[in-house]
């Protein structure tokens, strides 16, 4: 076995790394499917933390499962975790369904909220807000709807071209240079 | 998946912009379980996409196309007199002496209509009545959440608990801000206020009106909207 896989290698080598145990497999496994699943989720119209919530819950449970499985490829592979993720997300809402229910049965005995009177907010969320807005002061109103509609509205190029009135090239031009810039700040200040 | 670098690369942007069909995106993924560079590359862009998506979550996605005919000038022009005649709304409506018989914004608790004209028919327990809920942001961009409304009381007195969170999910988690109101030996038709700071500006803010450990009024609001949205 190669002490590390490349571009070349199979699914079935990975399939024996995992068999046998091996953290970097199950690590590069868990990336992955951490995004196959979260993309999958927020498609179906969940909320990331949601998503994530759920993630975890079902990547739990492909581990426990896993012994008793074979894949042939990722493919299958990938149609399984996502029978899984959809299963716990059915049972997600049922117990959110279930909590909304009772509190509305019960009134509000469960409430209890803590003593202090104003609540000071974690700094790292203040400072990613910053964050945003300065990279995104960098870059101009064109620029910004051209991100906003690809990667946020999920517009094809070709759509927001006719939009703004300019070519496809053109707005291809433009998204790789506000990209490179935002890259580049982003760099800069870590 | 022998490609170069720049095939690649346009193909995790198209992967992380969800533009590929699903057995593209299912070699994209698997692609990712054997390739180094590609993940750290992945994770390099996703720093990017994520702080373009929070940035549009933030602004709502609807900035106008550019490219319009328009001067810049003429747009600022009527950018600040839209904010001047906002500012000096809020103004009025958070000035207007609320003693005043107006008609009230917040839809009317059908248990209080009748006693609008005629208070001291009070019923018993105490009935009490939201009428505007709204944040307010100061020169400083402090942001400030009040609660205003009208009680009703033969109880001899009632103590309000408000509190200010950030999710639906209210039940579970810390509020942004908490404030007890006291109204002790009060008349029949007395307004009350409560105003509480938020730490910061956020999207939806649920308020929440509790009296002994029941809750009894929840109140959607969005900075900057005087228009609330009754639950």
């Amino acid at each position: 076995m190669n002490p590390d896989l490349d571009d070349n290698a199979t699914f079935s080598d990975f399939m024996l790394r995992l068999k046998s145990n091996d953290a970097r497999a199950w690590a590069r496994l868990r990336f992955v499917l951490r995004r196959v699943i979260t993309y999958w989720l927020v498609s179906k119209g969940r909320k990331v933390a949601e998503a994530d919530l759920i993630y975890h819950e079902t990547f739990t449970t492909f581990y426990e499962l896993y012994p008793r499985c074979t894949f042939e490829n990722f493919h299958k592979l990938k149609s399984y975790v996502l029978s899984i993720a959809d299963k716990k997300t059915k049972e997600w809402l049922r117990q959110k369904k279930t909590h909304q229910q009772l509190q509305s049965l019960e009134g509000s005995h469960l409430v209890r909220y803590p003593e202090e009177t104003v609540y000071a907010e974690p700094a790292e969320q203040i400072g990613d807000r910053d964050l945003v807005k300065m990279l995104l002061r960098s870059l101009g109103n064109k620029e910004r709807e051209i991100l906003y509609g690809y990667f946020y509205r999920g517009e094809k190029l070709k759509q927001i071209a006719r939009k703004l009135g300019l070519s496809e090239g053109n707005i291809r031009v433009i998204k790789h240079r506000a990209l490179k810039k935002l890259r580049t700040k982003i760099s800069e200040l870590e | 998946m022998n490609q170069s670098h720049c095939d690649r690369h346009n193909r995790l942007e198209l992967y992380l912009a969800h533009q590929l069909s699903d057995d593209e995106a299912t070699a994209v993924e698997e692609h990712l379980l054997y390739c180094e560079t590609c993940r750290k590359e992945l994770v390099r862009m996703e720093k990017v996409i994520d702080v373009i998506r929070s940035a549009a979550e933030a602004e709502g996605g609807r900035r106008s196309p550019e490219g319009r005919p328009g001067s810049t000038r003429a747009r600022e022009w009527l950018r600040t007199a839209a904010l001047l005649g906002l500012v000096l709304l809020e103004l009025y409506i958070v000035d207007a002496p609320l003693r005043k018989k107006t008609p009230p914004s917040y839809p009317i608790n059908p248990a209080i209509e009748p006693l609008l004209n005629d208070p001291l028919r009070a019923p018993s327990p105490d009935v009490l009545n939201i009428e505007r809920v709204f944040t307010q942001r100061d020169p400083q961009g402090r942001l400030t959440l009040t609660v205003q409304g009208r009680i009703f009381t033969t109880m001899g007195g009632v103590e309000l608990k408000f509190y200010a969170h950030r999710n639906e999910d209210f039940i579970n988690e810390r509020p942004l801000a908490r404030r007890i109101l006291e109204l002790r030996e009060q008349q029949n038709g007395t307004f009350f206020q409560c105003k509480m700071p938020l730490p910061r500006p956020a999207g939806w803010i649920y308020a929440v009106l509790e009296r002994e450990n029941e809750i009894l009024a929840v109140t959607k609001v969005l900075p900057g909207r005087s228009n609330p949205h009754k639950e």
